[in-house]
């Protein structure tokens, strides 16, 4: 038997954390939003940034996926290899079925004009624009995205522990200023904008592949020479 | 008779001199079907390759004997070879270390003599 | 004898301090080894090794007769049971029995629930929520279901009574004997295990100090008590592996060679004998260096 599949098969054994939960937040949300426009009644309707907590918990659960399955993963015999393809595979399979659902739901929520309260929770301008085949790449590209950032993350975590993630932090923050002040220096945040606006959220998402893709491919650098 | 091994001695050994005893003490007869190695292994809770190496050597000295996809059993005579072992080791385990001891708190070999005879005598 | 595990000047250093130091041993399939010594001398950093958890500085480990990264040949074969085994947060035991049937190529699901009514486990209950004793009776089933064909337990019984580990010694014995595998258990309780063992393996600070068949070891050991003078005589040239004052005697524990003529020629030298059990053979010798007789404490 794959023992990658295999290793799928042992993340969804806690169907709960994985499938359930970030769908209980979010539907969660959604709800009090859905109460909000009962109450409130607003005219033109209003949009809620809500959606957000999906994202967020994919972030999260891809840093801490590597804490809590690896070892046990490593300890029941897994190679390193067969852990990292079935985890990157649970994320793939996880955008995949949550973006799915964001895009019937953001159908259902233009069908029904704001389910009947006007929110704008699902269909968000500029997010949703496009046919529902872009919108659907726009939730799948993003989410995988930010699910291989957190992943990369708790890899790197796992690969060079506190001392190592600490460093990590202080290296990026000094880049960080370093860029923030060389854009000041050199006039660049408005051309950096003007890019930025000029670019539609498909085009984006796509950009973002080739990141996802460097993510992916450290992430394996990472956990080849983990030790528990 | 306790049930756990001395961990001082070899235990092997110990089985062989476990299954001499019940021959010797009939409580296994002779013809008659000796556990398994298995079955000694988990009574004793000892590794069953020890248990094997115990019979082993009471099949090499012809106590026991192999009946092909049935198991072990004691072979005739075994009794008889047995007690005669002992006998020899009874001088060494037992007359040695008394005339060393006696020797020890002064006890002559006359005293000792008497010693034995008196005792001997309330047992006929 | 096919070897199941071969190693050769296997070390492992953390900078300047090295925690396993040029350990060279093979295991052979289907015997039961002990991986004894103290805590810290570097058992669970060979097992790591060898399950490739952990990697090498230098040295050479073949498991099966290849190496064990990366290697599923190898890894399918092998179950690893440690008492630091970390679960995730919402497994139930019931979870980590599915999962195991995942990866070891020889688990049997009917042996592991037969198991679990052996050990009185609650299935559904998550993990985290086990007491130490059934944490470790989790993996003792987890190990004993898996029939892997190397199946390595590190100080499997944390936590559990008396009554639960004489429950996992017996089903070890009869599973072993219905269905032979390569079994190294590690621990630092010699004496309740030492009548399963086949063979001994001794890590004291990093080294292999010792080696040997269980049955050899054994009564090859000798302790003796007299005065200083007797004693000295008699350990002449020979292996003291400890000695101590006593009153005005002194003891001494030699290693001699399992004979009866080693005892007799004490006792003829006025000396009392005793018996050294492997146990205290352990302890003395990872207690503190092998000292030659005559030598001034």
């Amino acid at each position: 038997m794959n023992r990658a599949a295999g290793v799928l098969k042992m993340h969804f054994q806690d169907k709960f954390g994985y499938l359930y939960l970030p769908w209980i937040i979010l539907l969660s949300s959604f709800t009090v939003n859905i109460i909000v426009g009962i109450l409130v009644n607003e005219e033109k309707g209003f949009y809620t940034g809500g959606l957000m907590s999906i994202y967020v918990y994919m972030f999260v659960m891809g840093i801490v996926v590597v804490a809590q399955s690896f070892p046990f993963a490593l300890g029941f015999s897994v190679r390193r290899s067969d852990y990292y393809l079935g985890t990157v595979g649970l994320i793939v399979v996880l955008s995949g079925i949550f973006s799915a659902l964001l895009t019937l739901f953001s159908w259902v929520e233009v069908l029904t004009n704001g389910w009947g309260v006007k929110l704008g929770f699902f269909h968000l301008p500029y997010l949703s624009s496009g046919s529902y085949v872009q919108q659907f790449l726009v939730y799948f590209l993003a989410m995988l995205f930010i699910c291989l950032n957190g992943f990369v993350t708790g890899s790197y975590s796992k690969r060079f522990g506190k001392t190592g993630t600490f460093t990590l932090f202080i290296v990026l923050f000094l880049l960080g200023s370093l860029f923030s002040l060389a854009m000041s220096y050199y006039d660049g945040w408005a051309d950096l904008f003007q890019w930025f606006v000029g670019k539609t959220a498909l085009d984006l998402a796509v950009r973002s592949m080739p990141v996802s893709i460097i993510f992916a491919a450290l992430s394996y650098l990472f956990l080849r020479r983990v030790t528990v | 008779m306790s049930m756990s091994m001395d961990d001082s001695r070899p235990i092997f050994v110990q089985i062989a001199e476990r299954i001499e005893d019940d021959i010797i003490e009939a409580r296994l007869p002779e013809e008659s079907q000796v556990p398994s190695t298995n079955q000694f292994a988990t009574f004793y809770q000892i590794n069953p390759a020890t248990a094997a190496k115990g019979v082993n050597l009471l099949v090499d000295q012809g106590i026991l004997y192999k009946k092909r996809g049935i198991g072990m059993f004691v072979a005739t005579g075994a009794r008889a070879v047995l007690v005669e072992k002992r006998k020899d080791q009874f001088y060494e385990q037992y007359v040695v270390s008394m005339l060393r001891e006696a020797e020890k708190l002064g006890i002559t070999t006359d005293q000792l003599a008497d010693m034995i005879r008196k005792r001997g005598s309330k047992h006929e | 004898m096919s070897s199941v595990v071969e190693v050769r000047g296997l070390t492992k250093s953390y900078g300047k301090e090295s925690v396993v130091r040029n350990v060279s041993f093979t295991l052979e399939e289907n015997k039961i080894y002990g991986l004894l010594g103290r805590n810290g001398a570097g058992k669970t950093t060979i097992m790591h090794m060898i399950t490739a958890q952990q990697f090498a500085t230098s040295g050479m480990l073949k498991v099966f007769g290849e190496e064990p990264y990366e290697n599923n040949r190898v890894l399918s074969q092998v179950c690893f049971i440690k008492e630091s085994q970390k679960y995730p947060d919402n497994y139930r035991v019931i979870d980590v029995l599915e999962v195991a049937g995942l990866f070891f190529q020889n688990w049997d699901k009917v042996y592991a629930h037969a198991l679990i009514e052996d050990f009185r486990l609650p299935l559904k209950r998550r993990m985290k929520k086990l007491s130490r004793g059934m944490l470790s009776s989790v993996g003792i089933i987890v190990g004993l279901a898996s029939r892997a064909p190397l199946t390595i337990f590190d100080e499997p019984y944390l936590g559990l009574d008396a009554v639960a580990r004489g429950l996992f010694y017996n089903r070890l014995i009869e599973d072993y004997a219905e269905h032979p595998r390569t079994v190294v258990l590690s621990t630092h309780l010699i004496d309740e295990v030492s009548q399963l063992l086949e063979h001994v393996m001794v890590i004291d600070q990093g080294k292999l100090i010792l080696n040997e068949d269980t049955e050899v070891l054994r009564g090859k050991a000798l302790s003796v008590a007299g005065t200083t003078a007797q004693v000295d005589e008699f350990t002449k040239g020979r292996e003291v592996i400890h000695r101590e004052p006593f009153g005005g005697l002194l003891t001494a524990t030699v290693v001699g060679n399992g004979k009866a003529e080693d005892r007799k020629r004490a006792e003829a030298l006025g000396l009392t004998v005793a018996p050294v059990s492997l146990q205290q053979l352990i302890v003395h010798l990872t207690n503190g260096s092998v000292r030659k007789a005559g030598e001034v404490e």
